[in-house]
This record gives structure tokens, sequence and C-alpha cells, in this order.
């Protein structure tokens, strides 16, 4: 399925000699994706970890060649599939119709603005990259609950992008400023302040200058199906706390300095009634760094390096709503009103805070909790984690959707199919201190064997018409043709919007659209 | 020698789990005190793995053995001089722990014998020591 020799040099003539591939070797390494078996399996294809095999991977250095090898694709009727850091099933292609643009060359930090509080990054540019270089300003910038070493390019523009540091740094879609975005037909879109006629600057997403943030990502983006993003500004924000890092030892049992103003609290509410207005009620205060519901394996597990480590904390699996609140601040009086703030609330609320109490952290997990590290502990229970369930939505729906959720997931677990979390596993965040909030039930399944992918994918397939039968919003990982015309009929026929978007922007359907919506397909005149 | 009897004395498996869990206890002053005159052997066995796992409660400290569940005889009342024995599969071992299944929910698995118990009053010992590992140190 390699190019044709005359199309391959004209490819390797725009990223030069070594930055293009079409051997089998390569192109079979770069077909391989995490949880790719499941989507696979939703497919009716073989369950694999395989996606089809790309013609070729190219690494362009800039955005002009990014340009000119979206006009190459164009020209041969090539479809691309971008990806930057290239974590999961969103990165592959869905054809084997297809080119990879690998964008690790594009790997700058192109600017700091420490004054205007954003930060002009590429799109291999990790969260940890950026986050080391902005706090030696004081600053911050936020990181989805994916890790730190994925792209904050591709999270703002192309993902969904819930981290750990929500409440206090809001979503991916909600830090994305100016974009440089090449389009389908290799035109390209300056986005935001950037696109000024005059003076441009990267300082604002949606003007002055043109704002097209909805059509760009929407709610969780388009995974590479409506061009290529070579530049975007994200926000910065004050660091929460010192900058001084002291840490010793050897990975993963580091010894870290805890900052002298931060102070976890984790309070057991017993049930969702009382955790939702806990977790309301703390918010309205405005005072929390994290704020978030982690089911009994997962506060367990943000604590733990090992199997054993996570064994020894079974007194915290006890727990059947905890609320995990972390309060940071840069001066002692910040943080003497936060501490105070809190003191009020757990007397009023009648909670306990079990730290130090039952459970005292390594200093480790602060520095985690600062990197953003704390999603990684919820892989290695067994390698293979995906999430079903959840959405976007007010704290009573996503805890009616993680309760809706239980007696769905236990069937699964009594097959043996998934890992028993007793159907609880879930974690939930609050949006900007409270506003808004994200659930998702996170689900250990075995790679390894076929009857369990198979598990985990018909739960969450089931899980979506949970979602569409008790109207619970869509969960976040809508996408795809299939998905969104499942979903679309339900909320307002958004995917009729949808499709017109893509066959408006890319009406040769050159970029791939397996994660986005197909054009060109007749739009159902009864609905 | 001494490596040899190192090896030997290694807790394994699902004792070794069980040895993550209760070993805090021994620094919990208010499980000294409760279990200051307690002397009993406890015997839980997983039926899905390898070994069982003997807790040993002496006078206010826990420790825990682990015993090769094949053949069955090494789990005799004569062999180790248990004085409760538990036996179910380790998902519902872990339910226990969490408190996610009732004692009637267990009573429910005895009668349809997915759990094996003998000397039901010892046992109580563990449901008690359970609680005590989610009690605050104030």
């Amino acid at each position: 399925m390699a190019l044709e020799k005359d199309i391959f040099k004209e490819f390797e003539d725009v990223v030069g000699v070594g930055n293009i591939d079409d051997g089998d070797v390569i192109t079979n390494v770069y077909a391989y994706n995490w949880c790719t078996e499941i989507f696979n399996y939703m497919e009716g294809k073989e369950p694999i970890p395989f996606s089809p095999i790309p013609k070729a991977v190219v690494l362009p250095s800039t955005t002009e060649e990014v340009q000119s090898l979206v006009k190459l694709c164009n020209k041969y009727g090539i479809q691309f599939k971008v990806q930057s850091t290239g974590l999961g099933p969103w990165n592959q292609p869905s054809t084997d119709n297809c080119i990879i643009f690998d964008m690790r060359r594009m790997n700058k930090i192109v600017k700091i603005d420490e004054k205007n509080l954003y930060a002009i990054i590429e799109p291999y540019v990790s969260g940890a990259q950026l986050q080391v270089e902005v706090m030696k300003y004081g600053l911050n910038c936020h990181m989805p609950g994916a890790g730190p070493q994925v792209s904050p390019l591709a999270s703002s523009t192309s993902m969904n992008g819930p981290g750990f540091t929500s409440p206090s740094t809001g979503y991916s879609a909600r830090n994305v400023l100016s974009v440089e975005w090449v389009l389908p037909d290799g035109e390209i879109m300056k986005l935001g302040s950037y696109g000024l006629k005059n003076n441009p600057d990267w300082y604002h997403g949606d003007g002055p200058g043109p704002s097209l943030r909805g059509i760009m990502r929407g709610w969780s983006g388009t995974k590479s199906g409506l061009g290529v993003f070579t530049k975007v500004a994200v926000k910065l924000f004050p660091y929460p706390c010192s900058t001084d890092f002291n840490v010793k030892g050897n990975s993963p049992d580091y010894d870290f300095d805890i900052p002298k103003f931060m102070k976890l609290y984790i309070m057991e509410c017993g049930n969702f009634k009382k955790f939702e207005s806990t977790i309301l009620r703390v918010e309205e205060e405005e005072i929390s760094f994290m704020c978030s519901y982690l089911c009994n394996f997962a506060v367990m597990a943000i604590f733990s390096n090992t199997i054993e480590s996570l064994m020894d904390k079974m007194a915290l699996g006890r727990m059947k709503a905890p609320l995990v609140v972390l309060i940071a601040a840069r001066t002692k009086r910040e943080f003497d009103y936060k501490q105070k703030v809190m003191d009020f609330l757990l007397k009023k609320l009648n909670l306990k805070n079990i730290i130090r109490r039952l459970y005292t952290p390594d200093p480790i997990f602060y520095a985690e909790a600062l990197r953003s590290n704390l999603g990684l502990h919820g892989f290695l229970a067994t390698g293979s984690m995906q999430s079903a369930e959840g959405g976007g939505d007010t704290a009573s729906v996503c805890l009616r959707s993680a309760t809706l959720n239980v007696p769905l997931k236990k069937k699964y677990i009594k097959k043996g199919l998934i890992v028993n979390d007793f159907g609880e596993g879930a974690w939930l965040t609050s949006y900007e201190s409270g506003h808004y909030f994200h659930l998702e039930a996170l689900t250990f399944f075995d790679q390894t064997k076929e009857n369990s992918i198979n598990g985990m994918a018909e739960y969450m397939e089931n899980s979506y018409q949970l979602d569409l039968l008790k109207h619970l919003g869509a969960p976040f990982f809508v996408e795809g043709t299939r998905l969104h015309e499942l979903f679309g009929p339900h909320m307002s026929n958004y995917h009729i919007w949808l499709r017109k978007i893509k066959e408006a922007f890319d009406p040769s359907n050159i970029s791939d659209p397996g994660f986005y919506i197909t054009p060109n397909k007749k739009l159902n005149q009864n609905l | 020698m001494g490596d040899i009897n190192e090896e030997k004395d290694k807790i394994r498996g699902f004792a070794s789990l069980i040895n993550s869990v209760l070993f805090p206890l021994n620094e919990n002053k208010k499980f000294q005190e409760n279990f200051r005159d307690t002397d009993a052997k406890i015997l839980l066995n997983a039926s899905n793995l390898n070994y069982a796992a003997l807790i040993i409660i002496h006078h206010g400290s826990v420790k825990v053995k682990s015993i090769p569940n094949k053949p069955k005889t090494n789990l005799k009342k004569k062999k180790i001089g248990w004085n409760a024995f538990l036996e179910m599969d380790t998902q519902t071992f872990l339910a226990l722990a969490m408190s996610r299944i009732s004692m009637l929910g267990v009573a429910k698995m005895w009668l349809t014998r997915k759990v094996k118990v003998r000397g039901i009053r010892k046992l109580l010992l563990l449901l008690k020591m359970f609680k005590l590992l989610t009690e605050y140190n104030e």
C-alpha cells in the first residue's frame, strides 16, 4: 500500500530526505495505538490494537511544509491524519488511503508572554515541557487528565481536556486563544487576535479578529477531521504556590519538599446526595486548586505506585463518596484564609478530613498533583483502561450518571469481562469553581483477552444507550459518524450541522473523518 | 542460611495482600488496647489463588503467614491450629474488606456454599479489625 514512487518523491521534496517513510516497519508501527482494539470491535472489525496501516508517515517541520503536504494530499486524493504526541486511537487513520502527519519536528515553545499570561506552542510541545518553562516565571498551564506527557496544542484544539486542576484552570476548550490552522484545502486560517489585519498578536481567541472556536473544535474537538493546527496560544495562570521544587531520589519513589502553603483534604461524604451538596458548597467559595470525586479504588491509586502499595490502602477503599480537595496558596495570608474557609465548611457540613488522621500521603503526591501526574496511576492496575459513560453537565446529572452506571457495569463484572471495581469506578471534577462538572466512568479490562476487549466494548455501547434512555447527555467520547448519528437526533440534530461544517470546510474529505463525521451523506429529511 | 530462611518466611500471594491490609494495625493504639488479651489464629483461604493467609493475633499485635492451599490437608485445623476459618474468592474478600457486601450478603453466599465459615465467633474479630482500619486517630 506504499506510495507510488513519483508521489513519494513529491512529498519527500517538501519535508526533506529522511522525513518520510512508507516502509512496512514504520507504517506498521504507526498502525498501533492504545485501545484501538475496542474501537475496532465496535465497528465490527477484528478486535486487534491496529488501525488500517497508513500509506506513509511524514514529519513536517514548518507550517509551510504542512500546507504543501495538505495540497499534495488534495492533488492525489489521499487522506491525512495528524498526530502530535499521539496518545490513543483518535490518532489513527480510518482507511488505508491515508498518510500520517507526525508533528514531532514542530516542537518549539514559540513565546511565553508572562505579562499577558499566554504561551504560543507548536504541536509536539508536551504539557510537562511547557509547564517547566512557564514555572520559571511563576506561572502554570492547564493540563488534561491524560497527563503531562500529552500535547496541550492537541488537547486545546482537538480534544476535550478535563484535568485534575479543572476547578482552577478550566478545561482545554477554555484555554485556547489564537490559532494557526491549515484548513483541509491547504489555506491558512488565523483565528482570534492573530487574524487581525493590523497588529496581529496571539492574546485572544474570539476577537478582536475572527472567532470560529465553535466550528474549529466545538465541545470535544474534531480529532484531525478538519485540518491541521500548527500553532496555538494557550492561557497561563499564576502558579498556585511556590515554584521552588526540591526533589530527591529515584523514580517512582521520589522525595519532595512539600510547598509551605498546600493542604490536602479527603472527606467521606457517605453518599452522593451529601457529596453533591458538599462539592457545590466547597466550590462556591472558589478556593480549591483541585476538587474531585474519586471512587474508592481511584483514591487508593493516586497514592500508589504498585499493586502492593495499592492494597495497603484498603482502609481508604471503604469510603463510598469521597471528596478530594487540594488547596494551595502563594502567601501565608491567602493560605490562612483558605484553611479557615475549609475548617468552617467541615464543621458546618459535619465532615472530617481523613488526611493525617487515617492516612498521610507521601510527599511525592503533592509534586504529582502540581505536575498533573495523578492520572497515570489509573493505568497501573492492568495497563488497559478506557472511559465509558459520563460527560459534562451539572453535578446532579453527572452523579446520576455515575449511579445509574453501577448496575450496568456490574453485569460485565459478574461475567468476568472487566475488572471488579464494584461498578463504582469513576472520576468527577468541577470545572471553574463548580460552574460545570465532568464525569467519566474509568474501567479496566484485559487487552490480552479477546472476551475482555469485547466485553469492554459492549459495556461502552450499552452505556451509550443508557445515556439516551435516561437523558444523561452525551458522553465525551461520542465521536465518529455512527455515534454522532446515534446521539444527534436526541440533541437538536447537531449531527446535521456538524456534517454541514465538514462539507463546507472539506468537500473532498481529505482530512480523515474517522473520529469526526463523514460528509456527502444524504440528510435524513424526516428529521 | 539467612537467605534461605528469608525465602521460607516470605509472605506470598493472597497472604501478602492480607498482610498489606492488616499490618498498619500494629501501629494502631486502639487495636493494641482492644486486642491486648486476644490470642487467635484465623485462616483465610482465597479459593481462586494458591496461598491461604494465616492471621495470627497475639496480645495486641498481628502478623500474617502464607500457607500453600494445595493439597487441602495443609489447611486442616489439626495441622495449623486455627480458631476460625473463612474461604471465599478474592473478589468477595475485597468486597467484605471494603464494606461493599453486607453480612446478609455473606450469609447468602454461605448458604449457597460460595463462602465457607468455621468458628464464626472468632471471625467477628476480623470484622472488628477491618473497622479499626477506618477509624480516625484524633
